[in-house]
């Protein structure tokens, strides 16, 4: 019989004891989600995946030197990874400038936008419209389809075990997600304007 | 140059690990990396609304009726009923009014004034005041 899976809260409690198999499986169920958060940030994704890899060790160092107090995830390696991808962005322009070339707008981007832009009352409204629409779409599907997306977006199952839980076919966990992103999407392009398809 | 496909642009934000093709081409190729970005926002705004508190009861997993909350709606139910049918058929309480409480001392204002004393009155005394004027002959005759 399998094991009871444990939540992120029990795990987090026991990776904050020291407990490595429990840093494992917060490592193999959060990693993906951050990747996604610095994708959508416009990092690439060689560099993101690295930044993640960066994230983990760091949190695991802070534990071990026993400054991690509280461990709240995916969170907090959110937040930590979008710190290193701004740092690097950092780096990478003063590089340039040393170098003298001319400064490309990308590399101060990530400079300038978790203090100035993600706090900015227009961008946090905006935002809050997107989350808005996305939950009302969400909300419309069926109530199998909201179970596989409740199971793979709030509880971080993978594909096969939200299969396994609903009793489908990962192929057909895939097809219901892949639904739900074109019915998000479309929404989305309404609000946004975008253009392309 | 050939552009990766949006199915292989959404497995990577889904989870899949991407190929070395499609690395080399995200690598190169900037319309690729927009269209990535696009979706990996998308996926991030679909983890933001189930992580909001508002996304909070959802019903993937209906609440079956288990047969003790049957019991406890029955017996609700059965409790209510008698009540209802108590009420219908027992006498009304009666209404009389409570006897006057009886006064220890003898509290000012409370009491008949006729009971205060012989010949106490509770008439208006006569405005002795209002003749302002010698009164008539007519008046005094």
């Amino acid at each position: 019989m399998e094991p009871p899976r444990n939540s992120t809260s029990d795990l987090a409690a026991l990776a904050l004891e020291g407990q490595s198999t429990a840093w494992d499986e917060l490592v193999r169920r959060h990693t993906h989600r951050v990747v996604v958060a610095l994708l959508a940030r416009g990092v690439g994704l060689d560099q993101a995946e690295d930044l993640v890899q960066e994230t983990w060790l760091r949190l695991i160092q802070q534990q071990r030197a026993g400054r991690l107090t509280r461990l709240e995830l995916p969170g907090l390696a959110i937040a930590q990874a979008r710190w290193l991808a701004c740092e690097a962005a950092r780096t990478g322009a003063r590089r340039t400038a040393l170098a003298g070339l001319p400064l490309a707008l990308d590399a101060v981007a990530g400079d300038r936008q978790p203090a100035d832009v993600l706090m900015d009352p227009e961008h946090l409204a905006i935002q809050r419209e997107r989350l808005e629409r996305v939950r009302r779409e969400v909300e419309r599907c069926g109530a199998r389809a909201r179970g596989v997306f409740a199971a793979v977006y709030e509880r971080s199952l993978s594909h096969t075990e939200a299969a396994q839980e609903y009793c489908l076919s990962v192929q057909r966990v895939r097809q219901i997600l892949c639904e739900i992103r074109a019915r998000v999407r479309a929404a989305l392009r309404e609000i946004e304007g975008d253009p392309e398809p | 140059m050939k552009h990766l496909s949006h199915q292989e642009l959404e497995a990577i934000v889904m989870g899949h690990v991407a190929d070395a093709h499609a690395r080399r081409h995200l690598a190169l190729c900037a319309d690729c990396a927009r269209r990535l970005e696009r979706e990996a926002r998308l996926e991030d705004a679909l983890h933001e609304a189930h992580a909001a508190p508002w996304s909070r009861g959802d019903v993937h997993r209906p609440v079956r009726a288990t047969w003790p909350t049957l019991a406890a709606a029955a017996a609700t139910l059965l409790i209510v009923a008698a009540g209802v049918v108590w009420l219908a058929t027992v006498k009304p309480m009666s209404r009389e009014a409570p006897a006057p409480a009886e006064f220890a001392g003898d509290p000012p204002c409370l009491r008949d004034p006729l009971t205060l004393a012989p010949g106490a009155s509770t008439e208006a005394p006569t405005d002795y005041g209002m003749w302002s004027v010698a009164p008539t002959e007519s008046l005094l005759f």
